[in-house]
């Protein structure tokens, strides 16, 4: 399956929730969807979902559209978004049993159904428990059971792993590679960047509205650069002594775009290629510094999102 | 595998998901269970109450039918304001717009969502008056009121009850803002009550004639029939619009809705058109069956006038969804345009609808030559009402194409004409009244002109004028349809399949 959206635009009066939105991605990938709070991630998601109209462009599953058609995209989409399951009076197993029928699901196929869904996240010995009686890791589970009942290939997962236990995270990052593994398409949004960047194929960086960059996560961090269109290196330093001069040093020097302390050593984003990170450390040598280390170490998701984005909010 | 263990497997497969699920909810709600305990209880009082300290129940010969009535107040009441109340809340609850539920995303369709409502509702009310209904049966034996009667008047409860469900549905599922959907709400609230009091006081004099007597002679069956007829085909649209409500806008949700109100008009003024002809007497004075082609006359035009102001609502540019469904021959390209989702289309639709009820009225009432006077007078009435409410929508239309250069929404046009048609009934009014404040009057055809309801207001105080009243609105009408041309001809040359269709602009949505 091939998902593109296309020049996605959703307004509400003069906020600009998503403007402009261009990305794709397909089957067997997971993709991050990546920004600050109000960067319109969530938008952009419930539109996918068929839940709410972009004010213009489109977005296609096959080039089926969900906006002119989405009767015929909503049986291949699954979608667990970031509030939880609230619907009273209902049990777990009633609750899979109501979506799966609402997908379609006859007798054999649907008990199939829900027993995969129930097994895959862990709740066939909570079906019987009313939803209202869970606790919050157990209701992302049902969401997610939800999400999976009806076999969809592509799922939208909008925060699934917030205020989950570390165990339950990491539960959950198996889970969605198994998902991936299956030829699911998956499009995550979460601000635990470490996490995406284990699991993600792929990114779409947002802010403010508007598509910062997106594409194979390989490929970003090949071509990175900084928010003014310039390249980037991240170089990882090591001083005998106190690091605070060399740090001091960092923010003076033209060329350095941050310098952020990791353990024993300060990173530093440098502005230019392997040319500019030779002249950085010849200077910090002439400038009397005993350096122990000096490594250029891979950008990151998160360096990327720090990189690219200015913590706009709208 | 048994028979019944397959048949029970079928029927489990086909009922409708919506209505499992409100059910198994309602079951273990809570909520529900108490306050059917608690009505039980009250049913239980008001019969021991009544038995225990009414004296006159040993010698009375209406003592069944009073204590049927003290329960039937209390159950008419109890469903009529929780049972539409419960669905409505439901709905709208659901449906809000930032916790939309995920039932809405799933492959179920509209129609099911609103099917599943309906006959939940309808399940709830039955659960209520099968609670009730042994204590009411028993009210038979106090005399006073017998069996048919009983269950005329439950029937009729329930019919009720059902209409406030569609009429609380509806609210519900109509994509409008809060404050709006409150003041519908309270509108509903109002008609509940008059319906209320109607089935009330129509049960009490059911109760009075009693049904059983009745029940053989079709003077008795036609208009119950009728009535109810109307009811459930009025209840069948609004269920109707609440499925287009929560279709997809790219969808063609005019199309089953006209297919439908045009099946209903056939069917209801059929009915009351073969009622009319079989008067015994031609030429007397209006006797109930004229009436009946009358008020269908009238409810349709009312309701014809308001669909005016929707159609011109509607879309003016055709998505590519809708454009595959284009017929490719040119004959039959005007029965789509004229059924499908689209301004153009809505009002020629709305037009021809007008058309028809006026000219079944005609060939209704006009072999009865003492009739005519009246008959040509509420024609016009009739033609003057839509032809300003026309003129009033096209306005808007005009406005919206070059002052707003199509930019805005659709939903402009609506309320572009409904502000220039208040503005249009009051203004002349306030101004006589303020220039003249002694010698204007209400009637006075000058200040009319502009009023939609002018011809109706000069028929109520039988005041002269009504003929020249049609003929401005006529005309104006004509003016604005002729400046509308242009906007016209676009959709006409819009209407073709995605293929051929040179404009492949997409709506923009706002």
């Amino acid at each position: 399956m091939h998902i593109e959206i296309t020049h996605l635009s959703r307004y509400f009066g003069s906020t600009h929730a998503v403007d402009d939105v261009t990305f794709s991605f397909n089957s067997g990938d997971i993709f991050g969807l990546v920004g600050p709070n109000g960067a319109g991630k969530t938008t952009t998601m419930r539109i996918l979902a068929t839940l709410d109209e972009p004010t213009t462009g489109d977005a296609f599953l096959d080039g089926v559209s969900v906006v002119q058609e989405p009767e015929r995209v909503r049986g291949q989409i699954g979608f667990m978004p970031d509030s939880l399951p609230t619907h009273r009076d209902v049990s777990v197993h009633d609750y899979l049993d109501f979506f799966a029928r609402a997908y379609g699901l006859r007798q054999r196929q649907r008990r199939e159904a829900i027993a995969r869904a129930e097994d895959f996240t862990n709740l066939a010995g909570l079906r019987h428990k009313m939803l209202r009686a869970l606790s919050k890791g157990m209701k992302q589970r049902v969401s997610l059971a939800r999400a999976l009942v009806h076999d969809p290939a592509l799922l939208i997962l909008d925060e699934p792993a917030a205020g989950l236990d570390p165990r339950a995270r990491i539960e959950l990052r198996e889970l969605l590679k198994a998902l991936a593994e299956k030829g699911k398409a998956m499009l995550i949004s979460s601000h635990i960047l470490t996490e995406l960047s284990q699991m993600c194929v792929g990114a779409a960086i947002m802010e403010r509205g508007r598509l910062v960059k997106a594409g194979r996560l390989d490929e970003l961090y090949r071509l990175h650069e900084s928010a003014d269109g310039k390249s980037l290196r991240v170089v990882a330093i090591r001083v005998a002594g106190d690091s605070q001069k060399l740090r001091q040093m960092l923010a003076e020097m033209p060329g350095v775009m941050a310098v952020i302390p990791a353990g024993d050593f300060l990173q530093a984003r440098v502005q230019g290629d392997e040319k500019a990170c030779g002249e950085l450390l010849a200077e910090l040598l002439k400038r009397g510094l005993q350096i122990l280390e000096f490594k250029q170490v891979n950008v990151g998701l998160e360096d990327l999102f720090m990189s690219l984005t200015k913590g706009d909010v709208q | 595998m048994s028979v019944v263990g397959n048949a029970a497997r079928f029927l489990d497969d086909r009922v409708n998901p919506v209505l499992v699920k409100e059910l198994r909810q309602a079951v273990q709600s809570n909520f529900v269970t108490v306050l059917l305990l608690v009505y039980l209880l009250i049913e239980i009082l008001a019969m021991m109450l009544a038995v225990l300290f009414d004296h006159s129940l040993t010698s009375s010969l209406h003592a069944g039918g009073d204590v049927f009535m003290t329960m039937d107040t209390i159950l008419l009441s109890t469903c009529l304001l929780f049972v539409p109340t419960y669905a409505g809340i439901r709905l709208a609850a659901e449906r809000a717009d930032q916790n939309v539920d995920l039932m809405f995303i799933t492959t179920i369709t509209p129609g099911a969502v609103i099917w599943g409502k309906a006959f939940t509702a309808l399940a709830i009310t039955l659960l209520i008056v099968c609670v009730c209904a042994p204590f009411m049966m028993m009210t038979y034996l106090l005399r006073g009121i017998d069996l048919p009667t009983i269950c005329f008047v439950l029937a009729m409860d329930l019919v009720v009850v059902g209409a406030g469900v569609a009429g609380a549905l509806f609210i519900a599922a109509m994509p409008i803002r809060w404050p709006i959907r409150l003041l519908l709400a309270l509108a509903l609230l109002v008609g509940m009550v008059t319906a209320f009091s109607l089935a009330i006081s129509g049960a009490g004099n059911l109760i009075l004639w009693g049904v059983g007597s009745r029940m053989a002679s079709w003077n008795f069956w036609i208009p119950t029939l009728m009535f109810f007829g109307f009811i459930l085909a009025a209840c069948g649209l609004l269920l109707l619009l609440a499925c287009a409500a929560l279709a997809p806008q790219a969808s063609d949700r005019a199309r089953p809705v006209r297919l439908y109100v045009t099946l209903a008009w056939a069917l209801t003024g059929a009915a009351c058109v073969v009622l009319a002809q079989a008067h015994s007497t031609p030429g007397e004075s209006l006797d109930w069956r004229w009436s009946f082609l009358q008020e269908w006359a009238n409810g349709t035009i009312g309701l014809l006038a308001i669909g005016l102001v929707i159609a011109g609502c509607e879309r003016d540019v055709w998505g590519v969804r809708l454009r595959r469904t284009v017929p490719r021959s040119p004959v039959l390209r005007p029965f789509w345009l004229v059924f499908s989702s689209g301004a153009l289309g809505g009002l020629l639709w709305t037009g021809l609808m007008i058309a028809g009820t006026l000219a079944t009225l005609w060939f209704g009432m006009h072999p009865h030559r003492k009739l005519m006077p009246h008959l040509i007078r509420q024609i016009q009435i009739d033609t003057g009402l839509v032809c300003t409410v026309l003129a009033y929508v096209l306005v808007g239309t005009l406005l919206r194409d070059h002052v707003f250069r199509r930019k805005a929404n659709t939903m402009l046009v609506g309320a572009l004409a409904m502000l220039l048609m208040a503005a249009g009934s009051l203004i002349p009014m306030l101004t006589a009244a303020f220039q003249n404040p002694d010698s204007w009057g209400i009637t006075d055809t000058r200040w009319l002109f502009l009023n939609p309801m002018a011809g109706i207001a000069l028929e109520t105080h039988r005041h002269g004028g009504a003929e020249v009243y049609s003929m401005v609105a006529f005309i104006w009408c004509g003016i604005m349809v002729l400046l509308n041309l242009p906007w016209a001809l676009r959709q006409w040359r819009a209407c073709r399949p995605a293929a051929e269709n040179v404009l492949l602009e997409s709506p923009r949505r706002i």
